[in-house]
């Protein structure tokens, strides 16, 4: 039985704060400084999870982030997180946490039935087993069954945020070796930081009384080391970027305040990155070895002399290495009763420290008990795992196990870095430094204590300075076993806790020809899950090394990749959450929308006025209203987002020729012209029109979506091929804002806010641009129209838009105008008929296919995407063409999407709708669509599909409204 | 402005926040830095066009470097805007391009700038006293300038803006917590 061990053990709890704390919904005490995991083995708690195939019961395993059994849920509501490793978690006053993978309960787990077919269930068996009659039907219920933990499922109402930093040293990892190295870079000048994951310095000395951590904390310190505690590096990515995650609140505490900043997400580039992130400890592999009670022995001890708990009273020590005898010492010298050391090896050399027994050549043979450790049996075995003497039976409550030491290579490899294998010590080392990380200490297999402060020292040193980095001296933990799962005995020996894996798993990936050790990974999960297999990828890989007839460098590790350990989305989401979650554009004058009722959603990158509904008026029925007031009288957008670029230089009219099909260095000044740009291919990629301003000025407007990417292609072509021309290319949409005015009454309204009359429609014609002022206002009057109706764009200096606005609106009244959003926008252009790149065209759309092909006709000079136009598929004549569809019937709308098809689905689509709505002018839908021979098709009814509604529509020729065009003249 | 209340202030630990309403800005544009136009600049303002990364300050006008063909110009006095694209007008070289309004000008003044400005973005978009730098904070593209220790101006698309200060407002609010 696990309890709690009177002082001085426990160098991290503080005794006089005791903490309450329920787990599975049962009360019990803590202290400060305690663990999730020490104050359950403290209150006696074995049993704190389930295995995740076969929901075998589990105890604690270890005391660190290679935690795979003691997985739980913390917290609830939007603080609510799952799958948190118990060995990490902080105790605090009120703490809820729960078993994972279980139900009803931890005790009481119905999916443990799982274990009864255990035999059936090998590694792979669900790729085998679940093919007949169909993958489909079973695949629902693996789904449920599959994972750890639940999502959480309301908002989670803390905050997180990123940071950068930039040290010339980083060290991750504040053992001895973290500390030395740290200190002797910061001493040689080297702006340092330190990383350490735990609340505490010292690594797996942190917890001894060994006044060498405090000596080399505070000559760090003084030194100039930055300290960041409980900050854990999980990557090393391109460029030397290190990511860690600093935690600032305590996970599942009650107390916190309403909104607390929860975690950090460090992003450091360091000239020199030094990894000291210590080894982890490798378990032996033996029948039942997963019973509660079953540890690490390392765990076992930092769980004495840090936390004050005996996590048994009499244990058995397992190991097959000398650096348990030590550690059997120190526990029994703590008050646990260490029955015997069952060591592998048969030439074992060290005694007993305490003089009790060693059983060399021997190994567990079994585990009694199954919720909690009641013994174990014990037998002589040869160097291949047979037995060859008789078994003895061990009474004990704790079993210690220890193969050796795994160093945690895992930034190093990410790094780039190669391993090498140590024989004697049984483990992969770094093979020299990866490119800019050098590891120290244990991770570099160095386990010699002051071997490894010396050579980190010597490299934190050189690394300031630039010097050569000294060889690492890897060793020094004696001698370790080989690897030897038993033969011929009963219950299953794990290699892979969270994942179930056993012996028998991988003897079988073997036979079935799953060698390399990626494939191995798949086919039995080992080293998957929340633990991503850091005590049993070594031992996985031996062990297919012993199948296989392979040494472990043979069979080589699986790729190391980050992260270390679960990162949770809201670190690295960072503050890019709930209104920041994306940058949304903001027009000027969003107020004065909000004040006039407008409904705002996000189009593109802006966040723009859907439509002013009335009360009691939906989004749709507005924008009809609107569109018909358009029509009728007079309508208020604001096109500010519309894209604008301002082009100037001696060559910049040969540039436009280049960039649009349509010919603009002949336009007057004063005078615009619609224009299309092309890529490379052919390929429709923007609109807009382009005025001319002066001799070596135009005034390009673009889309609102291509604002962007068209002043980067314009950048593009003069920085990389039209490089002799002298132009230069500002854009400048931020600028200006857009009140756009349209409708028969536009020019009245602008007249009655005093516009000039020499901008009056029967002076100043269509496409034509004027410089004018009103109140002090300059503007930019284009005489340009999105609906078909008489229309001006009147560009002012961003600052007076929402004036502007109110000026009109002032007036509105008079001449029975409103404003309108986007979706009014579009009723009106698809009445138009005008096309919207993007909605209506795709990435094949060529000029011809949306009738501009007389432009590129007429056009006789060179401009980008021509040569493409004269290619075979261009001249396809079955290519896609925009046309306009009314369905029969006149009343059912055609969606956005809808296929068109000779037959229902599977059919060969003919074509798609793109854009889609009611007319207000017709009464009835219509729709621009892309169809194959369109323009050949006028009058043909057309069948278009969507969601298994079949409809019969017309093929027609646009706009539907004003075909004249004879409105937009006013 | 209309987005946000004139004069925004966010006051932070040795930091303040300040949205600048009266500055004007306008981008200088031009084909060479040796040619008519660069020496109509110096003439106007009695600085060369800054060298790459480069922010200054001469005759009431910052300076500041954003590519090989662009310098940003900055002020708070409409006159010597005028002033200086009156003089600029007559260069066939180069052109002067008016973006008040467009840019939006934050002014951070304190010690703990360097604080702030990591939590924006890189390290790399810190300027140190006579820099210009243009990188993404807060997901944006900034330019921060820096012409003298403990101020540095943000400029960014007016579009975003409210998107910079609600981010800005939100890591002041953590640290003030922290």
């Amino acid at each position: 039985m696990s309890h709690r061990l009177a002082a001085p053990c426990g160098a991290w709890i503080d005794r006089s704060q005791p903490l309450g704390f329920t787990f599975n919904g049962r009360s019990y005490r803590g202290f400060e400084g305690d663990t999730l995991a020490s104050a359950l083995l403290a209150e006696g708690v074995r049993l704190v999870g389930r295995s995740f195939k076969l929901h075998r019961p589990r105890g604690v395993w270890s005391c660190g982030v290679e935690e795979p059994n003691a997985i739980v849920d913390v917290g609830a509501d939007g603080r609510y997180t799952p799958n948190v490793r118990a060995t990490l978690l902080p105790l605090s006053e009120g703490l809820s946490a729960r078993s994972v993978n279980c139900w009803p309960g931890v005790r009481l787990d119905v999916g443990s039935v799982t274990g009864l077919f255990s035999a059936v269930l090998p590694a792979g068996f669900y790729y085998k087993t679940f093919k007949w009659p169909s993958w489909g039907l079973f695949e629902p219920a693996i789904r449920r069954m599959a994972g750890l933990g639940r999502a959480p499922t309301t908002t989670d109402p803390d905050h997180y945020e990123e940071i950068s930093a930039a040290p010339d040293v980083l060290v991750v990892g504040a053992g001895t070796a973290g500390l030395a190295a740290a200190a002797a870079a910061a001493r040689a000048g080297a702006h340092t930081l330190l990383l350490s994951s735990g609340v505490h310095v010292g690594g797996a000395l942190g917890w001894r009384p060994d006044s060498e951590v405090a000596m080399l904390e505070s000559s760090a310190r003084a030194a100039g080391v930055r300290i960041l505690p409980r900050t854990l590096a999980f990557g090393v990515y391109d460029h030397n970027l290190v990511c860690a995650i600093e935690s600032r609140s305590v996970e599942g505490r009650r107390d916190l305040p309403a909104c607390v900043l929860r975690e950090r997400l460090w992003k450091i580039r360091a000239r020199t990155v030094i990894a000291a992130t210590g080894a982890l400890e490798r378990p032996l592999v033996f029948p039942d070895n997963d019973r509660p009670g079953v540890m690490l022995a390392g765990a076992a001890l930092k769980y004495a002399l840090a936390y004050g708990v005996a996590c048994g009273r009499r244990a058995v020590v397992a190991t097959g290495n000398d650096a348990a005898y030590a550690l059997a010492a120190a526990l029994q010298a703590a008050g646990v009763d260490i029955v015997a050391i069952v060591d592998r090896r048969i030439d074992a050399e060290v005694a007993h420290p305490a003089g009790g027994r060693v059983l060399s050549g021997s190994a567990i043979t079994a585990v009694l008990g199954r919720a909690a450790v009641r013994g174990c049996r014990v037998r002589r075995v040869d160097a291949r795992g047979v037995g060859t003497g008789p078994e003895e039976f061990l009474k004990c409550d704790l079993i210690l196990t220890s193969a050796g030491f795994a160093p945690a290579v895992h930034l190093h490899s990410q790094a780039g870095g190669r391993l090498r294998w140590l024989e004697r010590e049984s483990m992969f080392v770094p093979d020299g430094a990866a490119p800019g990380v050098v590891s120290v200490g244990a991770s570099a297999g160095i386990l010699d204590a002051e071997i490894a402060r010396a050579h980190a020292a010597a490299v934190g040193e050189a690394a300031a300075l630039g010097a050569p980095l000294p060889p690492a001296p890897s060793g020094g933990v004696g001698s370790v076993g080989p690897f030897a799962p038993l033969s011929g005995v009963r219950g299953k020996q794990f290699i892979d806790l969270q994942n179930d894996v056993s012996t028998q798993d991988v003897a079988l990936a073997a036979r079935e020809n799953y060698r390399s050790v990626e494939h191995l990974k798949r086919y039995t999960t080992t080293g998957m899950g929340t633990d991503q297999g850091k005590t049993s990828n070594i031992n996985a890989l031996m062990l297919m090394g012993r199948c296989t007839g392979r040494a472990p460098p043979e069979v080589g590790t699986t790729r190391f990749r980050p992260p270390f350990a679960p990162v949770t989305l809201g670190a690295i989401a960072a503050r890019r959450a709930g209104s920041l979650y994306r940058a949304l554009k903001e027009l000027p004058a969003r107020d004065w929308h909000a004040a006039r009722g407008a409904v705002f959603e996000p189009y593109g990158d802006w966040r723009r006025p859907a439509a002013y509904p009335q009360t009691g008026e939906s989004i749709e029925a507005a924008a009809l209203r609107e569109a018909a007031s358009v029509r009728e009288r007079a309508g208020l957008f604001d096109g500010s987002p519309l894209g604008k670029i301002e082009v100037y230089g001696p060559d910049a009219g040969e540039f436009l020729d280049l960039m649009y099909v349509g010919t603009l260095s002949t336009l007057g000044i004063g005078q615009a012209r619609y224009g299309v740009l092309l890529n490379e291919h052919g390929t429709l990629i923007d609109d807009g029109i382009v005025a001319r301003l002066g001799e070596q000025h135009y005034w390009v407007n673009t889309s609102t979506a291509g604002a962007e990417r068209t002043a980067a292609a314009f950048e593009e072509w003069l920085q990389c091929e039209l490089v002799r021309l002298k132009v230069l290319v500002t854009p400048v949409t931020s600028r200006w804002g857009v009140v756009t005015v349209a409708g028969p009454r536009a020019w009245r309204w602008l007249e009655s806010i005093g516009l000039e009359a020499a901008l009056a429609p029967e002076r100043m014609k269509h496409m034509t641009l004027r410089t004018s002022a009103l109140e002090g206002m300059p503007l930019r009057v284009l005489r340009a129209s999105f609906s078909g109706e008489l229309g001006y764009e009147l560009n002012v200096p961003v600052d007076h838009t929402a004036r502007l606005f109110e000026r009109l609106w002032e007036r509105s009244s008079e001449i029975g105008a409103a404003p309108y959003g986007i979706e009014a926008l579009q009723v009106l252009r698809i009445e138009k008929g005008y096309l919207h790149i993007g909605s209506d065209t795709d990435g094949t759309t060529l000029p011809g296919d949306v009738g501009l092909a007389r432009g590129v006709e007429r056009k006789r000079a060179a401009f980008v995407g021509r040569r493409s136009l004269s290619r075979p598929s261009a001249l396809d004549p079955q290519r896609l063409q925009l046309i306009g569809l009314q369905p029969l019937d006149g009343r059912t709308p055609l969606h956005v999407g809808a296929h068109i098809a000779p037959h229902a689905p599977p059919a060969p689509i003919e074509g798609r709708v793109t854009s889609s709505c009611l007319s207000p002018a017709l009464g009835q839908p219509i729709a621009l669509a892309l169809l194959a021979r369109g323009s050949q098709r006028i009058g043909e009814q057309v069948r278009v599909y969507h969601l298994g509604v079949e409809t019969v529509a017309r093929v027609v020729q646009t706009p539907f409204v004003d075909r004249e065009g004879r409105r937009v003249h006013g | 402005m209309d987005e946000l209340p004139a004069g925004t202030r966010i006051t932070g630990t040795d930091l303040v926040v300040a949205l600048e309403d009266t500055m004007q800005v306008a981008t200088l544009r031009y084909f060479s830095r040796e040619g008519a136009f660069a020496a109509a600049v110096l003439a106007a303002s009695g600085a060369p066009l800054p060298a790459p990364l480069q922010a200054l300050e001469a005759a009431q006008l910052i300076l500041a470097w954003r590519s090989p063909t662009e310098t940003l110009c900055v002020t708070r006095s409409t006159a010597r805007l005028a002033e200086l694209a009156e003089a600029l007008a007559a260069c066939a070289d180069g052109c002067l391009v008016e973006l008040t309004g467009g840019l939006r000008i934050v002014r951070l003044t304190g010690l703990r700038i360097a604080d702030l400005l990591c939590r924006l973005g890189g390290t790399a978009s810190v300027p140190a006293a006579g820099e210009a730098r243009r990188s993404r904070m807060a997901d944006l593209a900034v330019l921060a300038l820096c012409v003298r220790d403990g101020e540095t101006l943000l400029l960014v698309d007016r579009a975003h803006l409210p998107h910079l200060l609600a981010w800005i407002r939100e890591t002041l609010l953590d640290s003030a917590g922290a």
